[in-house]
């Protein structure tokens, strides 16, 4: 099976192509091929562009030997793990642009790539984690649109959490 | 054995005569009023049922060469006794000999007097105390043992009432279509490509890290504001939070042959508690914090005349502060007390895992010493490990064990309570008490020295 070459179509047309073991990694491209085995023409991918499908497969390939469990309501977001216990690879896998890494979190929702999502999640997390909401609107570009009186009643609403 | 009686009744007559003696001695030298004697009468049964207690036992030493008169022997409890005297007033190398005398009669003897104080003591002074109260202006010795509090006073009300104008605020604006403007118009804002629900399973990262951090996200904008109140997002958070362990299935189904009376109250029988509403819940609900430590500090003020001249060449003045060891030492003159004091600190930590274990430590070292190194696997004396579980109402109840007294279990039970600084913050002793399983005794602690527990965030301990 593992033998078996997958080709991938990004959304401007770009082919790819990949062997089936990493191609599996997306759920949704899994279930594809197991409906149809005899499937051979390239599975488009119209929500993905080729750069990002590029980053998508340089992960895959990656964690190629890695046996992820499926996702479980127990595997949630968070769930047994920290944001901070990311490996160096992975870690040196994000040092991209805003931009990508807003991208490959919507790409790895798309294809359903699990472990990819909660990565990806994980160092935005990390980017607003421990910031006062100024930092976050300048890290994000956000311009603060609350009133000042509507802002003093949410602070002021917050405050039971902001204890040490 | 047979003698037993008539040791008693010598023994009884010796202990009455030396308690007379002692507690003569303490009231002319704190009151300078006569002595006048109701307590030994009080304290008369104390002494003869743990002497009984002691005779009980086939190997006691004193018991057996006990053919001198009656002067001159003395039973391990009575050199505790003497000596726990000698250290209130400060004699310390005279407490530490009779300490020395009754370990030597009896190894248990701290035991011996525990029950001794327990059965007899405890609810005499008690009883008494109102009564000193009341008459007398003159303050009694044990008064010099008081708890100086020196943190901020956390027990003002709380400020969480209904907040309508902000609920008015989010119903205006889940009305609204919202849309994140940039600050710099020619750059794109690449987090409002993320639709709601990829930005609540990003925040679900964020929050079991640091709710507060969701609070500062909330405060960016109008739409963060709307999205960090997403039911699914807190619901998320409790179900972190008030994981219980026994919760598992394995132990539901135990409990269900068990027959347990009261079956758990599930997630969702909680929910409704808090108008179903999952943020509530979790700013109300009480809970046990993991990212940080409890600590319950007590100062403690004993007087100390060796102490003080010791001191006094190279301090003449009050409020003298070194350090010996870990030991804060504090000399100051406090105007009712009638020698100098000195004040030691110690400090109970706790902290909780979120599998159900707890780890507790009683030491006079100083928060910053412990709490990096504090956790079940650390060698130190007096530390206790145990289980812990949260009962309906915020009740918290552990059960501890000391390596170094396997026979003795710990029982404490804690009120879970939240504080002006935040929530869920302080532990309110309820009970404690131990259970020892040689004697097949229980004894009740006083909560006199038992400081509450207040909460503080330690960076380098995780949530799970």
């Amino acid at each position: 099976m593992s033998d078996r070459k997958i080709k991938l179509t990004s959304s401007e047309g770009t082919e790819f192509i990949v062997d089936r073991d990493v191609a599996d990694k997306s759920i949704i491209v899994r279930n594809m091929l197991e409906d149809c085995d005899d499937y051979d023409a390239a599975i488009p991918l119209p929500n993905v562009t080729a750069p990002i499908l590029t980053k998508v497969i340089e992960y895959c390939t990656h964690h190629r030997a890695e046996v992820w469990k499926s996702s479980t309501d127990d595997d949630a977001a968070g769930g047994g793990r920290k944001a901070d216990d990311i490996s160096d690879w992975d870690a040196e896998f994000c040092k991209v642009d805003q931009g990508t890494l807003f991208e490959l979190i919507l790409a790895a929702n798309y294809l359903d790539i699990k472990p990819l999502l909660d990565l990806t999640c994980k160092t935005v997390a990390n980017m607003i984690r421990d910031k006062t909401p100024e930092e976050i609107r300048q890290t994000f570009n956000i311009v603060n649109d609350f009133t000042p009186e509507e802002e003093e009643q949410v602070r002021k609403e917050n405050e039971w959490v902001e204890e040490k | 054995m047979l003698d037993d009686s008539v040791e008693q009744d010598e023994l009884e007559e010796f202990r009455r005569r030396w308690k007379q003696e002692v507690e003569a001695k303490k009231f002319v030298k704190n009151s300078g009023v006569q002595p006048q004697l109701p307590k030994p009468k009080a304290f008369r049964p104390s002494t003869t049922s743990v002497l009984e207690s002691h005779s009980a036992e086939p190997d006691d030493p004193p018991k057996r060469d006990r053919d001198s008169p009656v002067v001159g022997q003395k039973t391990s409890l009575e050199y505790y006794m003497t000596a726990i005297e000698k250290e209130k007033v400060g004699n310390l190398s005279e407490a530490l000999t009779n300490y020395r005398h009754a370990f030597k009669l009896d190894p248990d003897a701290d035991d011996s007097y525990r029950q001794h104080w327990q059965q007899h003591i405890a609810p005499h002074a008690a009883a008494t105390s109102a009564a000193v109260q009341s008459s007398s202006t003159v303050k009694h010795e044990d008064d010099f043992e008081r708890h100086v509090h020196l943190g901020d006073d956390y027990e003002k009300p709380n400020g969480l009432a209904p907040n309508d104008t902000l609920e008015n605020l989010l119903a205006q604006l889940r009305g609204m279509q919202l849309e994140c403007t940039p600050l710099k118009e020619d750059k794109p804002i690449f987090i409002a490509m993320l639709p709601n629900e990829v930005l609540l399973y990003l925040l679900k990262h964020v929050i079991v890290d640091s709710v507060a951090s969701v609070a500062h996200f909330a405060l960016v904008c109008r739409k963060f504001l709307l999205v960090s109140r997403d039911q699914t997002l807190w619901r998320h958070l409790c179900e972190h939070a008030y994981h219980d362990p026994k919760d598992h299935e394995e132990a539901q189904i135990i409990a269900a042959l068990a027959d347990e009376p009261e079956p758990r109250r599930t997630q969702f029988d909680q929910l409704r508690i808090y108008g179903g509403d999952w943020r509530r819940m979790y700013i109300e609900r009480p809970r046990l914090r993991f990212e940080g430590v409890y600590i319950s500090v007590c100062h403690y003020l004993r007087c100390a005349r060796k102490l003080r001249k010791f001191l006094e060449p190279a301090h003449p003045s009050c409020h003298v502060c070194m350090r010996s060891g870990c030991l804060h030492i504090f000399v100051s003159r406090i105007p009712h007390l009638p020698t100098n004091a000195i004040a030691t600190s110690y400090y109970r930590y706790l902290r909780f895992y979120p599998d159900g274990t707890v780890v507790k430590h009683l030491t006079t070292d100083e928060p910053s010493a412990v709490v990096r190194l504090l956790q079940p696997t650390l060698k130190r004396k007096s530390l206790f490990t145990g289980t812990y579980s949260i009962k309906d109402g915020g009740v918290l109840e552990l059960e501890l064990l000391d390596a170094d007294r396997p026979r003795e279990t710990f029982f404490a039970t804690m009120q879970i309570c939240s504080t002006h600084r935040g929530r869920q913050n302080k532990l309110e002793w309820v009970e404690y008490c131990s259970y020892n399983s040689l004697r097949e005794s229980r004894t009740v602690f006083p909560l006199k020295m038992m400081k509450p527990y207040f909460f503080s965030v330690v960076k380098s301990y995780r949530w799970w």
